[in-house]
């Protein structure tokens, strides 16, 4: 296969890669793009821990080809917030101590972000039908769907 | 074995050429939810890749008949309010980031006992339109499938729509899996059921995933419901019916086994379930 060059939108600023066109573009966001809040779990669309937004709406990385980001605006977890400027639902993270090992919390906020995006004030269902293509293997669920409830609250 | 070329024409007519030019040496690309996971695990190596982002096909138009281009997404079908069955199908298939990607048209081609759109489509008389290089042709959902992940299409072909007639009648969707949402199908139920003013039953479908190959039609259920009122004895003889003739299998979620088990038993509740 021959490389291509890629140019969209990343966190607001048009970045332009070469690559294959069948990478996926969570190795590209990771490996060519240094967006370590994209984590590589279960490859196959089960996890959720990859998940970024394509023009807002959330979508599993690791199984879009980069091709299909060309032209499009993508948003990692980079561009929800910084350690310095906190964005609201990562603060109601940290107080209501949803991350443990913090592998899934990315894609968590990241979701969280669309859900209260389209519905600002979602119902605990509404939540938990959100995440539920997010798996998380340490805190049972319970302080995420707090903290998303919280950050909804604070709004 | 490498994939040796990718491409994406910018129109169908583009697309269509490729496909008959490659014929089975093609692999169509749409929202990737099935295709990468071989791609990036190099479990296929097929001479071309071909896109379908460029083709137009992710375009609804309701002109009676409801006629969904292949492409759509599964969000956007599982908001159609014309088509409930369908849509609570949809809504039930993977989770939001996935139904944000994969499509109505791949669904239909997802090894079973995924491909639940497939089970409310055939309850709802879905049609195809397939096309080529210089034709098209119409054919109906219950004809696709010929055996595990065979269908009757040509390798020149694609499926360009999906038209669902007008909705007559009541419906149901039913899907059994290990948990509530983001789960694989252990058994799904589609039901669609015509009444005359008296309320028995003229036209009755019942539509089955998880219970043989591919979606299948229990014919033997919808025979046992028409001429009658929904009541509890024609619900129970449609899903003694059902249970019969479903030729489940056993893989990693259920046994053979349990699938039958429980076929009645969600046939039953499907039927219950007709609104």
């Amino acid at each position: 296969m021959e490389l291509v060059t890629i140019s969209f939108k990343l966190n607001s600023r048009p970045v332009a890669v070469v690559t294959s066109p069948l990478a996926n573009l969570r190795d590209v966001l990771r490996e060519q793009l240094q967006m370590m809040a994209v984590k590589a779990g279960c490859g196959q669309g089960g996890c959720g821990a990859c998940t970024v937004l394509l023009n807002g709406e959330p979508i599993v990385s690791c199984l879009t080809p980069v091709v299909n980001a060309q032209g499009q605006e993508i948003t990692t977890l980079e561009g929800i917030g910084t350690p310095m400027r906190l964005h609201p639902l990562q603060q109601a993270f940290y107080d209501n101590f949803a991350a443990q090992c913090g592998y899934c919390s990315a894609g968590m906020i990241t979701v969280a972000k669309a859900l209260l995006e389209h519905n600002p004030h979602p119902t605990r269902a509404q939540i938990v039908d959100a995440l539920s293509g997010n798996v998380c293997r340490c805190t049972g669920y319970v302080p995420i769907i707090e903290a998303i409830q919280q950050a909804a609250d604070s709004r | 074995m490498a994939i040796e070329q990718f491409v994406a024409p910018a129109s169908l007519d583009g697309v269509l050429d490729v496909l008959n030019q490659y014929g089975p040496d093609a692999l169509i690309l749409a929202g990737g939810t099935m295709v990468m996971p071989l791609v990036n695990e190099a479990l296929t190596s097929p001479r071309v890749v071909v896109s379908l982002q460029g083709a137009g096909l992710d375009r609804v138009r309701v002109n009676g008949q409801i006629e969904i281009g292949t492409t759509t997404r599964l969000t956007r079908v599982a908001a159609m309010s014309e088509l409930p069955l369908l849509a609570g199908a949809a809504r039930q298939i993977g989770s939001w980031a996935i139904r944000n990607m994969a499509t109505l048209g791949g669904n239909l081609f997802a090894p079973p006992p995924s491909g639940d759109a497939a089970v409310a489509l055939l309850a709802l008389d879905a049609q195809l339109v397939a096309q080529r290089v210089g034709g098209e042709r119409v054919l109906a959902l219950d004809q696709l499938y010929t055996g595990l992940l065979q269908t009757n299409l040509k390798p020149n072909e694609l499926v360009t729509s999906i038209v669902v007639p007008k909705l007559r009648g009541k419906t149901s969707w039913l899907k059994f899996g290990r948990r509530e949402a983001n789960a694989p199908t252990v058994v799904a139920v589609a039901a669609r059921v015509v009444t005359d003013p008296e309320g028995v039953i003229t036209e009755a479908r019942v539509a089955l995933g998880g219970a043989n190959d591919f979606p299948m039609r229990a014919r033997h259920a919808e025979a046992a419901l028409l001429g009658r009122g929904l009541n509890a004895e024609s619900i129970r003889d449609a899903a003694n019916a059902a249970k019969v003739e479903a030729k489940p299998f056993s893989d990693a979620l259920a046994s053979e086994w349990y699938r039958k088990k429980i076929m009645g038993i969600c046939v039953r509740r499907a039927l219950e379930g007709i609104k």
